[in-house]
């Protein structure tokens, strides 16, 4: 790999501390998912945490809480953090060609400790194709004709990243029924960058037809499928990579519900005959979903709009203000 | 008639369109308004040119969502005043950056003033050089979106546009003495100018 020459690098032949974990006990680390299937992690979500943009959001998924036989300095599962700053709309650059419409762009970046594997400080494959993925999501809600000639910057940090699989695995060489099918934690992260740019760009003050949401859900195979050799799976919604040793399809969704359409749908593993109903679990994500970024929005109107009466959009306003 | 509620978040319907026009930040879907920002709900109410249309007559109001006052400055749309300062003079046109827009600072925007948009009448005669000055602040309005090369084309036909700053050639701040010249204040001499008419 080519050395970062814009940069100051580290001194040359340095390696992570690497901790002494007994192998026997490694697998007593393992965490497992203690929620409902159709319960999904808790969701902070906060906009207008980057004064200088014109619209910014903050989103965090809260890390579960594991009953672990044995405990250990590193954290079981990795929690998403995510960051968004919307900039714009402001005029294309003299060298753009001429555009009737708001020319979006978006860029995803993971922060280069944001995996337990050091990123790069150059955008990769995997982050362009997530802000593909996010571009498709949102050019579904934002009116363009509004802004012409205009374009706006959608940018995204990933301070914390999903993981694709439990880190234990890593270490003792992989054990998992993965196969050839990977990068789970990427499903989760594109949910996360979806929801976190709406609200950005509702903070922002770009028109836009509606909000959306995004969200996961996976099929993964029943625990007690392995004894009788059958092929009975369980739906889960908001699946965390390192709680499943196996995922057997994953689906993540951007999901615009007071239109009642999907802006952008990524299917991922083998899903089956099951392919609709794992989309429609994604959908039941996404709505759940769209419930906190409503609570978030009542929060930015009322930082906004102090003096507003804002019950007529949020009817539970009232429960906020008062508790 | 149900009311149209008095704050909104992008999606949520208003009215049915045959009641309700769609103001800025609406739009409408399937027959209904939609909110497509987050702000307080305004009636623009009476619409205009109403009365006389027909076809419009069973419409009751124009609604339309109100920005934060903090928001940053929108683009230049048609008509619009804006507040330019002059960066090139060429033959036939000058380029400007516009620097405020309805009244708001925003980064700078590229225009164009062309010279057959300079002033109303007399459009054949009017000489470049002797309109502006590079770094005079002019006042004008937006008369089109502008093409690929250039940027936003400006106009200032009437007497309230033209420049309203000026700096001499010594670099002295200038008074208008008529509507096509302006005085320097410090040695006198005075300079053509496509002057705006003061408020």
């Amino acid at each position: 790999m080519m050395a970062d020459r814009r940069r100051i690098n580290g001194p040359a032949g340095t390696a992570p501390p690497s901790y002494a974990i007994n192998t026997s006990d490694l697998e007593k680390l393992r965490p497992s998912r203690n929620r409902r299937p159709e319960e999904l992690r808790k969701i902070f979500l906060k906009t207008g945490v980057t004064p200088p943009a014109s619209g910014s959001a903050y989103l965090e998924l809260q890390s579960p809480t594991y009953d672990l036989p044995v405990k250990s300095v590193l954290p079981p599962a990795s929690a998403l953090k995510i960051s968004c700053a919307v900039h714009g709309p402001k005029p294309l650059p003299r060298s753009a060609p001429y555009n009737p419409q708001l020319v979006l762009s978006t860029h995803v970046k993971f922060a280069p400790f944001a995996t337990r594997h050091r990123r790069g400080y150059i955008r990769d494959s995997t982050e362009r194709d997530l802000g593909a993925h996010l571009e498709n999501a949102l050019r579904g809600i934002v009116i363009g004709k509004r802004w012409p000639k205009s374009g706006v910057d959608v940018i995204i940090t990933i301070l914390e990243g999903e993981e694709d699989r439990w880190w234990g695995d890593e270490v003792s060489g992989g054990t998992t029924g993965l196969g050839v099918v990977g990068g789970w934690g990427m499903m989760n992260v594109l949910a996360g960058c979806i929801t976190v740019a709406s609200a950005a760009l509702v903070d922002a003050g770009i028109d836009c037809v509606d909000l959306v949401c995004g969200g996961v859900a996976a099929i993964l195979p029943s625990p007690d499928s392995k004894d009788n050799q059958t092929q009975q799976s369980i739906t889960v919604l908001d699946p965390s990579p390192p709680e499943h040793p196996e995922i057997q399809a994953a689906c993540v969704v951007g999901y615009s519900a007071s239109r009642d359409e999907i802006t952008e749908l990524w299917l991922k593993g083998d899903s089956g005959a099951a392919t609709e109903q794992l989309i429609d679990s994604a959908v039941a994500a996404a709505v759940a979903t769209r419930a906190v970024m409503v609570e978030a929005m009542s929060e930015t109107a009322l930082s906004k709009f102090p003096e507003a009466d804002i019950k007529s959009a949020f009817p539970s306003a009232d429960a906020v203000m008062s508790g | 008639m149900a009311s149209a509620p008095s704050f909104a978040l992008p999606g949520q319907p208003l009215g049915p369109s045959a009641r309700h026009a769609a103001g800025p930040g609406t739009h409408i879907y399937n027959d209904r308004l939609v909110a497509s920002l987050l702000g307080p709900v305004s009636n623009l109410t009476p619409i205009r040119g109403s009365s006389g249309n027909s076809n419009k007559a069973s419409l009751q109001s124009t609604l339309a969502i109100t920005r934060p006052s903090n928001a940053p400055a929108p683009l230049p749309s048609i008509n619009a005043t804006v507040y330019a300062r002059v960066t090139r003079l060429a033959r036939l046109q000058a380029q400007c950056e516009i620097l405020v827009t309805d009244d708001k600072v925003n980064t700078p925007v590229r225009a164009v003033l062309r010279a057959q948009d300079v002033r109303a009448t007399e459009k054949d005669k009017v000489k470049i050089t002797e309109c502006f000055r590079v770094g005079d602040i002019v006042r004008a309005t937006v008369v089109g979106l502008g093409d690929n090369t250039g940027g936003y084309f400006l106009s200032t036909a009437g007497n309230e546009f033209g420049v309203v700053m000026a700096w001499s050639e010594e670099g002295n701040v200038c008074v208008p003495v008529s509507w096509c010249e302006v005085r320097d204040r410090e040695t006198g001499k005075k300079e053509p100018r496509k002057v705006a008419k003061p408020f």
